[in-house]
């Protein structure tokens, strides 16, 4: 008897175990995706904007420093690691915004290149002083025309969306976006969230 | 009180100005400021001239011979020169003598009020544009570009043809062994054509001396019309065109028309996708709104097919290789699109022999499969090309011009015809249902195509003649698609293969990082966590379908979010420099 519950609970356990395993490998499926989007913009507006700031220039220095590889993948990985190791350092909450913030900026720091041409590139270098805000400038004009085109579209019903409702639209779009044009989901993603949750007004 | 008229119309046209001036904004101290220096010079050289000018011809240093009575109440009437009627009541009246005036303003207060008036005027009408257009003027009326010869075009710089630049390592791997051919990178031969100088104005030829050419061109071509040789060469590109006056016609109607440039068949065993509205309709029509349709279906097409509306998985199948052949050929998005879909044809429903009886009554097989005609008229139209490529031949012997260069009687005829086989072609993809289920991997790591029940894929060919023109036709036997993501990835080989003579995809050219080979499970480790979703996405660069990477099909959720567009943009461009080398329209 005792000896059946034992292996009972061993087999409800292995049974639990594998059920958590695969929902943990599947990390990509739509509830997932969309509770991840939604995380991501609530880290953006809670933490202030000296600490994104902070990241953001943290994560700058190591892309353009220790994190230069001739393999992507390489490069990837090291920003992951530097980005893990720079939100180690918090506690609770703050932790898991500064992850979620930090997964944004590599993201969009890795899509620079398919949001803005070469051409364009040197066309900025030549008409302004400060290169880099020059880039910004433009760049936060790529992700508005995104976020304007998503605006437009019937993914967004009308009035203002909240949480799981606009992750959940953002999510559908960028879906629609990547199966049709050449941008990845997780840039044209990243590029939103960015957009929205740095954006001083409502969508 | 009287007031003169000449007072009274400066002080109402200096009001006139400055309210125009005020309405128009220019009375803005900020709109003031920003002027151009040369707009204050000229509004103040127009008051000067003008005002002056008005001054004088209008003699206004003189009393006014008229004047303005204004009434607040009865008073006594000077009755000589009053020209309104006695009333009591009046307000105003008019009235005439250099006596009745009370009120006059001084001459040179007049002149002043009067380049006042001139210089709003001017202001009101210039502004910064209207400097800078002048400014511009006397270069516009000296230019004009249509009459310009163009600049010359740079030399060809190969080392900057995006399609050279992955050529270093496929050289390298064709020098040590790896690669059997250097496909796309091999040395293109380049003609070398005569460039006929520039006829119209040079950039830095003055204009009279550009004039006297065009003086002397025409002097020579009406001296030119009294030439004998001139009537005689026109006369023997009449009796050319009259001896060959259909192809001449059906030229003329070929462009207008827009008659089919090529025409291609791919007869595949696979049932139609779209079988109903097939069942009521001649099988022409049906092909002529699959034509009208594949343009809207090209419009905007998804990188995959992520849903196929038949249950029957051979119907599923047949959407697919809809879905690719649009893809491989005739996506806008990608690189140089290769063909016209409305000269594509797909022969649904074919024997699985198709190839075989093509190649021994191929004019009858194509009767039954209704595309004889189709080819026929694009042979036509070729054949009246070549006519008229060989009558500007003969023009130009006669006007002993290159006849590389001749009159172009048709503009088309004058470039090189494409042969026959380029234009026209078949294909036949014949899917064994019966082949085993049980397949190996789709792609060895290092090789290029698929690979399925061991042996490699084997194209066939058959050779068969239609109207006296010698074509292959290309014969593939593959086994039913497999379900899902691998079915699409497993026929985007076999069409490539298929259409594209020596077309191979593998590692080299694939946009999969050279170094990961080993690496397809710590990806699989990596994207299995939930966190950093956005950034380890990245990592799906590394890990091409078309190479394999089957353990991707067990994770529908990252195939939501995988990057098609980069492998499969490679795929499509590189296939694509492949086809046309073989493939094309006249």
């Amino acid at each position: 008897m005792k000896r059946a519950g034992v292996i009972c609970l061993l087999s409800l356990a292995i049974v639990c175990g594998a059920t958590a395993l695969a929902g943990a490998q599947n990390v990509y499926q739509r509830d997932q995706r969309v509770q991840y989007i939604a995380e991501a913009i609530e880290a953006l507006h809670t933490v202030d904007k000296k600490t994104i700031a902070d990241i953001y220039s943290y994560l700058y220095v190591a892309e353009r420093n220790q994190c230069q590889a001739p393999l992507r993948s390489l490069k990837v990985e090291c920003l992951l690691v530097a980005a893990r190791r720079n939100c180690e350092q918090r506690r609770g909450e703050q932790r898991k915004h500064c992850h979620r913030i930090s997964d944004v900026i590599v993201s969009n720091r890795l899509s620079e290149r398919y949001f803005i041409s070469r051409s364009t590139r040197y066309r900025i270098m030549q008409e302004h002083k400060d290169y880099r805000s020059g880039l910004l400038g433009e760049l936060q004009r790529r992700y508005a025309a995104l976020v304007t085109e998503l605006r437009l579209s019937t993914h967004l019903a009308e009035g203002k969306l909240r949480g799981p409702q606009l992750a959940s639209a953002i999510d559908e779009y960028c879906l629609n976006v990547s199966g049709t044009r050449k941008l990845s989901w997780q840039h044209c993603t990243a590029a939103v969230i960015w957009f929205i949750g740095t954006s001083p007004s409502d969508l | 009180m009287s007031i003169g008229a000449k007072t009274v119309t400066s002080v109402m046209l200096l009001v006139l100005a400055l309210s125009i001036a005020s309405s128009r904004d220019r009375l803005r101290a900020d709109y003031l400021a920003q002027l151009d220096p040369w707009v204050a010079f000229l509004a103040g050289l127009l008051a000067v001239i003008a005002g002056t000018a008005v001054f004088r011809f209008w003699r206004l240093w003189d009393r006014s011979e008229f004047y303005l009575r204004f009434f607040g109440s009865r008073s006594r009437w000077v009755t000589d020169g009053s020209l309104a009627p006695r009333r009591s009541r009046e307000v105003v009246t008019l009235g005439r003598g250099a006596k009745g005036i009370t009120l006059e303003l001084p001459g040179p207060v007049q002149q002043l009020i009067y380049l006042a008036i001139f210089f709003w005027v001017g202001l009101i009408t210039l502004d910064n544009r209207a400097i800078s257009l002048l400014a511009d003027y006397p270069r516009k009326i000296s230019q004009s570009s249509a009459n310009y010869c163009p600049d010359q075009p740079s030399p060809d710089d190969s080392a900057k043809d995006p399609t050279k630049q992955g050529c270093a390592l496929i050289r390298r791997a064709y020098q040590l062994g790896y690669a059997d051919s250097l496909g796309s990178c091999a040395e293109e031969e380049k003609d070398d054509e005569a460039v006929e100088p520039c006829r119209l104005r040079q950039a830095d030829e003055p204009y009279l001396h550009y004039a006297w050419r065009l003086l002397v061109d025409r002097g020579r071509s009406v001296i030119d019309i009294a030439n004998p040789g001139r009537w005689r060469d026109l006369g023997g590109g009449f009796e050319d065109e009259w001896n060959d006056l259909d192809s001449v016609l059906w030229t003329r109607y070929d462009a207008v028309a827009a008659t089919p440039r090529s025409s291609h068949h791919l007869f595949t065993t696979l049932p139609a996708p779209r079988p109903l509205f097939r069942l009521f309709l001649p099988d022409y029509v049906a092909r002529q709104i699959d034509r009208v349709g594949c343009i809207k279906r090209a419009s905007r097409m998804p990188h995959r097919l992520t849903r196929s509306s038949r249950q029957d998985p051979t119907l599923a199948a047949s959407e697919v290789v809809e879905h690719v052949l649009d893809q491989l050929l005739f996506n806008p998005i990608y690189q140089t699109v290769v063909g016209f879909c409305r000269e594509y044809t797909i022969h649904w429903n074919a024997p699985s022999d198709a190839c075989a009886r093509l190649a021994q009554h191929p004019e009858q097989f194509l009767a039954e499969a209704g595309a004889l005609d189709n080819v026929r008229e694009v042979l036509a139209r070729r054949h009246h090309r070549l006519v008229m490529s060989k009558i500007a031949a003969r023009a130009a012997e006669r006007a002993g011009q290159d006849p590389g260069q001749g009159r172009d009687i048709d503009r088309e005829s004058s470039r090189k015809l494409p042969p026959a086989q380029r234009i026209v072609s078949f294909q036949c993809l014949v899917v064994d249902r019966d082949r085993a289920e049980k397949r190996a991997p789709i792609a060895e790591r290092d090789q290029g195509g698929p690979r399925q029940n061991g042996p490699r894929l084997a194209v066939g060919e058959h050779e068969l003649v239609v109207d006296g023109h010698e074509f292959q036709a290309r014969e593939l036997h593959v086994p039913s698609p497999s379900a899902g993501e691998r079915g699409q990835i497993e026929l985007y080989h076999q069409l490539a293969m298929l259409l594209a003579r020596g077309f191979r995809y593998g590692r080299l050219v694939s946009r999969e990082s050279v170094a990961t080979g080993e690496t397809s499970e710590h990806i699989a480790n990596v994207l299995a966590q939930p966190s950093y979703l956005f950034t380890k996405l990245e990592l799906l660069r590394d890990a091409d379908l078309f190479l394999g990477h089957e353990w991707i099909d067990g994770r529908p959720d990252l195939l939501d979010v995988y990057p098609y567009h980069l492998h499969l943009n490679n795929f499509v461009n590189l296939f694509r420099q492949y086809y046309q080398r073989e493939r094309g329209r006249l």
